[in-house]
């Protein structure tokens, strides 16, 4: 049986978002099943049903090129990371040194405390970013 | 059983009551297949129509029987000789192909049913009747729609399973007027000819529905199984 991808657009002016995939036959019977499989509590007002052989995957050479960039696509990882390491140096570990940062904005100085305040830092991706 | 509700005719009670009852059984039956269905699309489809099913049964009891106690005890500790289901939903249907021959014989009445409780009361049912006739739609497209991929190669067998079922039909006409009668049965064997099963010739009239079937005592037993263990509890 061919597999289709299913996708649903909750309330016709938002894009489509992949809901899942489903067996069928054939594509009249994908629009049936799609209805019980992914569509039964109203989580969409319309529904894409697409033949999975009808999906042209792009080679993952092809794809991001620019991920070393960090303002392109910034999951705050990266942000986390930085400040667990500032806090870590600030709360007197020696031999360390935190990279300066010109132009930007001035680390957050956690100096002293035992434990660094939750939204304390710099959360701007840019400033990270050139550091 | 008479109903709560006054002002609402015997006729219709019974009526709504074979409906409601013929809903409720076949739900139980077509939530048998759950887990067993030749592919797990399938049996989410046989478990969604399954839950409708008993949904509208619950619907119909909640406007003739709105009282809640009374309307569980209705499902749950009913006597065998009260309800007014029919041989049709009350059978188990094994093997397979004789579930989805029910099931299209079944949805495709069904609509013409709703219609039938809608047009001898319209105050009470054709609010209900519409909107069960949305679900009902998609049943009834699920069931030709199967049905037509599977006649391609094995007519022979679901064409035997509609001479098996065939007699027990009749009873779905349960209280119709003639002219609704002709109007459902001319839509099935219409329905049936398109999909390349030939519906016998054989005339059908409803049968007496204060009879039970002998495959309603297993029915009864399965679903009311839990209620037994204890029937003064309260839930």
């Amino acid at each position: 049986m061919p597999t289709y991808e299913v996708f649903l657009s909750e309330n016709g002016r938002e894009s489509f978002r992949h809901a899942g995939a489903l067996d069928a036959p054939d594509e009249e019977m994908a629009v049936l099943y799609a209805r019980e499989t992914y569509g039964r509590r109203g989580e969409g007002s319309r529904a894409w049903v697409v033949a999975r052989s009808h999906i042209v995957e792009v080679d993952a050479s092809d794809l991001a090129v620019t991920a070393t960039r960090m303002q392109g696509r910034n999951d705050g990882k990266k942000i986390a990371q930085r400040r667990q390491e500032r806090r870590s140096a600030a709360a007197g570990f020696v031999g360390r040194e935190v990279a300066p940062n010109p132009g930007g904005n001035p680390p957050p100085s956690d100096a002293g405390r035992r434990s660094a305040p939750i939204y304390g830092g710099n959360l701007s991706p840019n400033a990270d970013a050139q550091q | 059983m008479t109903s709560r509700v006054s002002g609402l005719g015997d006729d219709v009670v019974a009526m709504a009551l074979a409906l409601a009852d013929d809903e409720l059984v076949i739900g139980h039956r077509h939530s048998e297949w759950l887990g067993l269905s030749p592919f797990l699309e399938e049996d989410l489809a046989t478990a969604s129509i399954a839950q409708d099913e008993m949904g509208h049964a619950r619907a119909i009891y909640a406007v003739v029987w709105p009282d809640w106690p009374e309307r569980d005890t209705l499902v749950t500790l009913r006597p065998p000789d009260d309800w007014r289901c029919c041989a049709l939903v009350e059978g188990d249907a094994r093997p397979w192909e004789r579930h989805l021959v029910r099931h299209l014989l079944y949805d495709v009445v069904e609509g013409h049913r709703w219609s039938a409780l809608a047009a001898r009361d319209p105050d009470t049912f054709a609010a209900l009747a519409n909107r069960a006739g949305e679900e009902e739609r998609w049943h009834r497209r699920h069931a030709t729609e199967l049905t037509s991929r599977l006649t391609v190669d094995h007519q022979d067998r679901l064409q035997s399973q509609l001479d098996t079922l065939w007699p027990m039909v009749g009873d779905l006409l349960t209280a119709m007027t003639e002219p609704e009668r002709r109007l459902a049965m001319g839509d099935l064997v219409a329905t049936l000819a398109t999909l390349g099963l030939v519906a016998p010739t054989t005339t059908l009239h409803p049968g007496d529905r204060t009879k039970r079937s002998a495959a309603f005592a297993d029915v009864h037993e399965s679903f009311t199984e839990v209620v037994s263990l204890d029937p003064s509890a309260t839930w």
